[in-house]
């Protein structure tokens, strides 16, 4: 070896690789010590009991160090989003909201982690599971369902939740019985959907009497997958229900929405309804409706509103999360082209309150309250009941209109209303006092003013007619289907178009 | 040279042929024609930009795989200093200034640093790509997606044509403006002599005492510019939000395109528009009832590419580029 | 000037200075990442020391970061062994689709016995991604198409192909958002957390590859090619012989890269429609082949030293709160260094004061 052939640039460059591994090592130690630094500033904080967000440390290798930062009732939980991740204004960012507001009152710490590919959620889950201080572990999305089954084997002293998953199932499938720490949140969307399916047929049945012409509601989906058939059906079931409300209120069909023999003709239709069997009718295609394959490509969401806006849809439902700032560019340039203040046209807000993205001309939103399902799976993680409501329920939670676990209510579904609204304005102007920057639209005061103003326009009687299927949903009067299968999406499909 | 032109106008009587045979089939299906066209239009805008641009380039000599990632940068400081300036139009030139930044700094690469160009501009991929978010998150802590005031989308106007009124974006003429701009620069002007020279004969540049260097930076700066504003647009003049797959391989798109016309930047710009409506129609066909059946819109987002891949294999390549492309230029 | 056979002391002088050179992007890398941190506010310590301690601090993580590595290992290879032969092969990307897309096929479509299925999948993926290869090593053989013009094209089409196969062909009839996933048999055994056997098979492939490129007359006229292409024709080596072999070589490895997502990674077992477990491993895989010199051997260890970034960038999430994705910011800065070998030799100049420069 004959090192003292070396020239002057490879000496040097040998010695940089010396330099940076000694380097390597001595950062190793220091940023331990700069960690140990924020790990006291952190108790500082709580113990004044300010409630500053996540900054906060501690590791997974050395248990040691760890002991030192447990403060008394220190407990974090951690959100780990699926790859549609955080920023689609509705089925993510609730999450995460639910968590702040856990923050806010139980004192509870949060860390977030979003997934970038569907590689990353057992690591990310994993991540979070070591950490010693995190009680409960929040998988956001169906996706993770399978990711979580293997996590919350792995880590049984830890709670897992999920969002929308069916992991229980999986674990019932897999190892015969459900897992004593895993508890899946689901929804009624179905519920909620039919709501909003009634507001949109009712809202164009009154706008039509007023001399409107608006044959059709619509309806944009994301990826066709057996969750989103609960949203389609609930929906279209919605419309019928809310023009037979009319019929029966009034003592006519609703005007063109109602009569027009353009929905269809031949065998089983009479009087412009469906009939498959007798006695048994149905409002059959009043809701144009299409599956845009996608999730994330807001351009599609455009191009699928567009043309039912021009078919004459009233009002289109969003049920693609971010998609829905597609559909509301259409309704803008509907809106520009037409120097209109306000709807219609309208689109419906999914998930979150998105009644602020553009006021006046989101009539409601079926608001699916995820951040609910986050905020009471902490509190059971808090109080020590989580275990409990997992054995007594078999580890799935269902959320909806009228549902409850033990004597508490436990609620998660519901259409927006000017109260809620309040509640988004005020994330909007946090937001926006956090970067600096403009998030919301206009001021708080003019969207309200907006909102309330295209709420009024709307006649009483079409809320008298929601509360109406609400209360009738909560006391199980009348019984929204909920469908899951392809042979039951189909035959819906079959009556309803 | 004749005989080349005529060529070229067979060739584009056969393409516009065959778009309406295309438009009149896909308003039987129920599609609007007008509508296809405008959306057509709107995808064809960063692509032209980005491809004129790019076709400057390469006539110089150097190659850049990296639009994507100017497309991700540009549209990200568009947007931010959008809002800072209060306008939509700032906004798009100001991306255009970021993207002329990167094009300098790869043309210098390019140059003095003799770098390997397509690794630079893959790498300038991928840098972005990850940029991109982090900024996102830095900026308006905000994860994923950024809206801003729709105030700040450039309007757009309206043009009566036959059979209605069509809405345009005025930055959509202006990216048909600037490809004959780029033509007169390039075969009319001194300028474009170089640059051509730069390309082909890059001894030529140097013996005649100008600096290869600065004739190619020049033009990488011009492509950089172009590219900027194609990214900035996408968010300024046509979604109105920021998202992370705001660019969905558009970058890629243009490079095709440039590939198709040989780097002659009106055919660059017709290219554009037969990609950029060929993506109108797959959005249309993926969320129209009855027709997304039939045809699978996959197949219409790869058509920009077999034509691509098709037209080279059709054509010797060798001859539709400069000899010099991809090439640091030694002295010897 | 650098020969392809030199003495054992130029040999360690020559790998002293590429790993030096290595070193050094990824010195500047990390700087500019700490930059971009610095800038937005971000505890720059924290972050690095998460990074790092997640990665590689204990025996989860760094079988995590391994698991991340194990696709890398491949593409970079793939990208490597075209710069070998002088081409720029960026078209893992698209081969590494079919090659997934051709595991599924075999995992979740047939029906065999336990071993053997596993087989014939792997084997079929490599045979997929191959045969993807082909029209490019063809459109450059025979038509003088430049390779990075028709890869790209070629990544494009296979990305909306396999969408459409996965949507419309090869979906789960209960799960439409991705394919089928393949049956118990044709899985790789898992060794610890994301880790499966399909490491090992990578690792030996690694070196089969080394094997031919440095050992048999094949690979030796390989490099010739891409050494000189001249002296190449000279001396009476077939051209596109030699094309089409490193274009096969990277497609069979590109293609087992695919399989490594479906056959060998838990828990999901398939491809989403989406293909989010399959986006950019190819192009990163072209950083990681220059990190590694574009040696088996370096790419095997440019491969977990990036797959310690992937995963490392979690827990710099975690415990920074600065967005993960700055790892890719980095990595594109490492690979911007690399590209300018100008950039280097000032570098080596100024330590040398005097340059004498045109080598490297």
């Amino acid at each position: 070896m004959d090192v003292k052939g070396l020239t002057r640039t490879e000496a040097v460059l040998a010695a940089l690789l010396v330099v940076a591994l000694i380097a390597a090592g001595v950062g190793w130690i220091q940023t331990g010590q700069v960690r140990t630094e924020t790990m006291t500033k952190t108790v500082t904080t709580t113990v004044g009991g300010a409630a500053q967000t996540i900054t906060v440390t501690n590791t997974v290798t050395s248990t040691s160090t760890v002991e030192r930062i447990i403060a008394p009732g220190t407990i974090k939980i951690a959100v780990v989003s699926d790859i549609g991740g955080r920023g689609d204004l509705s089925f993510n960012d609730m999450a995460f909201k639910g968590g702040d507001e856990a923050v806010r009152d139980f004192g509870v710490e949060m860390v977030e982690l979003i997934s970038k590919t569907e590689a990353d959620y057992v690591p990310n889950l994993e991540t979070a599971a070591r950490d010693p201080n995190v009680k409960l572990i929040v998988g956001v999305g169906f996706l993770l369902s399978e990711a979580l089954l293997e996590v919350a084997q792995k880590y049984p002293d830890k709670n897992f939740a999920g969002i929308d998953t069916f992991t229980q199932s999986l674990a019932v499938g897999n190892l015969g019985k459900p897992l004593p720490n895993m508890l899946d949140i689901v929804y009624e969307e179905h519920k909620g959907s039919a709501v909003v399916g009634a507001l949109g047929c009712l809202v164009a049945a009154a706008y039509n009497e007023a001399g409107g012409n608006y044959p059709y509601i619509g309806g944009v989906f994301g990826i066709e997958i057996p969750v989103l058939w609960k949203f389609e059906i609930g929906y279209k079931w919605g419309c019928d229900w809310g023009l037979k409300w009319y019929e029966q209120r009034f003592g006519k069909k609703a005007p063109i929405i109602g009569e027009d023999s353009r929905y269809g003709s031949g065998p089983g239709w009479a009087n412009g309804l469906y009939c498959p069997a007798a006695g048994e009718c149905w409002y059959k295609g009043r809701v144009l409706w299409t599956y845009t394959g996608t999730f994330s490509d807001i351009t599609k969401g455009y191009a699928a509103a567009k043309p039912m806006y021009e078919q004459g849809a009233i009002a289109v439902y969003n049920i693609a999360g971010p998609l829905g700032l597609g559909i509301n560019q259409a309704v803008q340039e509907i809106a520009t082209e037409r120097n209109l203040a306000n709807g219609p046209p309208f689109w419906i807000g999914v998930d979150a309150n998105q009644d602020w993205i553009n006021p006046g001309f989101v009539i409601a939103s079926m608001m699916k309250r995820v951040d609910r399902g986050v905020y009471y799976a902490t509190l059971l993680t808090v109080i020590g009941k989580f275990r409990d409501v997992v054995a007594e329920s078999n580890g799935v939670l269902t959320l909806g209109i009228g549902t409850r676990v033990g004597r508490l209510a436990m609620e998660g579904i519901s259409v927006s209303t000017l109260a809620d609204l309040d509640e988004f304005i005020q994330m909007g102007v946090e937001a926006e006092k956090l970067t600096g920057k403009q998030v919301l639209p206009m001021p708080p005061e003019q969207i309200r003013q907006k909102v309330t103003e295209m709420r009024s326009r709307v006649p009483s009687w079409v809320w008298d007619a929601l509360t109406e299927l609400e209360s009738k949903i909560r006391t199980g009067q009348v019984d929204v289907p909920m469908v899951l299968t392809k042979e039951a999406v189909d035959s819906w499909r079959e009556k309803l178009g | 040279m004749a005989a080349r032109s005529r060529w070229r106008i067979a060739w584009l009587l056969a393409g516009a042929a065959s778009l309406a045979i295309v438009i009149y089939t896909l308003s039987l299906a129920g599609m609007r024609p007008v509508r296809l066209i405008e959306t057509g239009l709107l995808a064809m805008t960063p692509l032209a930009f980005a491809a004129i641009g790019e076709c400057i380039n390469e006539k110089s000599g150097q190659i850049n795989i990296g639009i994507e990632g100017i497309f991700l940068i540009s549209s990200v400081a568009g947007v931010y200093w959008a809002e800072i300036l209060d306008s939509g139009v700032a906004g798009i030139l100001v991306g255009g200034l970021f993207g002329a930044g990167l094009g300098a700094f790869l043309s210098i690469l390019n140059t003095y640093g003799k770098a390997e160009q397509v690794i630079a501009g893959m790498a300038l991929n991928i840098m972005a790509g990850g940029l991109f978010q982090y900024l996102l998150m830095a900026i308006w802590a905000f994860p994923g997606i950024h809206i801003f005031p729709r105030e700040l989308v450039v309007p757009r106007i309206s043009i009566p044509i036959p059979g209605g009124e069509l809405a345009v974006s005025p930055i959509t003429l202006s990216a048909i403006a600037i490809a004959f701009l780029a033509t007169l620069l390039l075969y009319r002007t001194l300028i474009g002599l170089r640059i051509r020279a730069a390309g082909e004969k890059p001894e030529s540049v140097d013996v005649a005492g100008h600096n290869i260097n600065h004739v190619r930076i020049l033009a990488g700066v011009i492509a950089g510019f172009l590219a900027g504003l194609g990214g900035a647009f996408m968010p300024l003049g046509w979604f109105g939000g920021l998202v992370k797959e705001i660019t969905a391989g558009r970058g890629f798109i243009a490079l095709a395109a440039v590939v198709f016309s040989g780097l002659n930047p009106l055919t660059a710009l017709a290219a554009t528009f037969i990609f950029g409506f060929a993506e109108g129609v797959a959005f249309t066909v993926v969320v129209t009832p009855g027709v997304k059946e039939m045809v699978p819109f996959h197949f219409i987002q790869m058509t920009p590419y077999i034509l691509t891949i098709a037209i080279l294999a059709a054509f010797v390549a060798s001859r539709r580029f400069p000899k010099a492309l991809g090439k640091p230029y030694v002295r010897e | 000037m650098v020969s392809l056979t030199a003495s054992p002391s130029t040999r360690l002088r020559r790998l002293l200075l590429k790993l030096g050179e290595s070193l050094l992007a990824v010195v500047i890398g990390l700087i500019g990442g700490a930059i971009l941190m610095l800038l937005y506010g971000y505890d720059v310590g924290v972050a690095y020391s998460a990074l790092f301690r997640g990665a590689f601090g204990d025996v989860s993580g760094l079988l995590e970061t391994l698991a991340f590595a194990t696709p890398l290992i491949m593409t970079g290879l793939t990208f490597g062994v075209g710069l070998r032969a002088g081409l720029f092969n960026v078209g893992a990307e698209g081969q590494m689709y079919l090659g997934a897309i051709g595991a599924i096929m075999v995992g979740s479509m047939l029906r065999m016995p336990p071993l053997i299925h596993l087989v014939t999948a792997t084997v079929f993926a490599m045979f997929m991604g191959a045969l993807w290869s082909l029209p490019t090593a063809f459109l450059k053989i025979y038509r003088g198409v430049h390779e990075v013009v028709s890869t790209i094209m070629l990544n494009w089409v296979a990305f909306w192909l396999v969408t459409y196969l996965i949507t419309y062909q090869l979906a789960d009839p209960t799960r439409a958002e991705r394919a089928l996933p393949v049956q118990e048999t044709a899985r790789y055994a898992v060794i610890g957390s994301s880790l499966t056997m399909v490491f090992p098979v990578v690792i030996a492939l690694a070196l089969v590859t080394f094997f031919i490129i440095w050992r048999t007359t094949v690979g030796y006229e390989l490099r010739i090619v891409g050494y000189n292409v001249e002296a190449a024709k000279y001396t009476g080596i077939s051209i596109s012989k030699s094309i089409l072999t490193s274009f096969i070589i990277g497609g069979l490895l590109a293609g087992l890269a695919g399989a490594s997502q479906v056959l060998g990674r838990p828990p999901h077992w398939t491809v989403f429609a989406t293909m989010g477990n399959l986006i950019n491993l190819g192009f990163e895989g072209i950083g990681v082949s220059l990190i590694g010199r574009n040696h088996p051997i370096g790419i095997i260890f440019a491969s977990i030293f990036y797959g310690g970034l992937l995963h490392g960038g979690r827990f710099m999430e975690f415990e920074a709160g600065v967005a993960s994705e700055l790892v890719r910011a980095i990595n594109g800065i490492i690979i911007i260094a690399l590209a300018v070998p100008g950039a280097l030799q000032t570098f080596r100049q100024l330590v040398r004061r005097r340059g004498r420069g045109g080598e490297v």
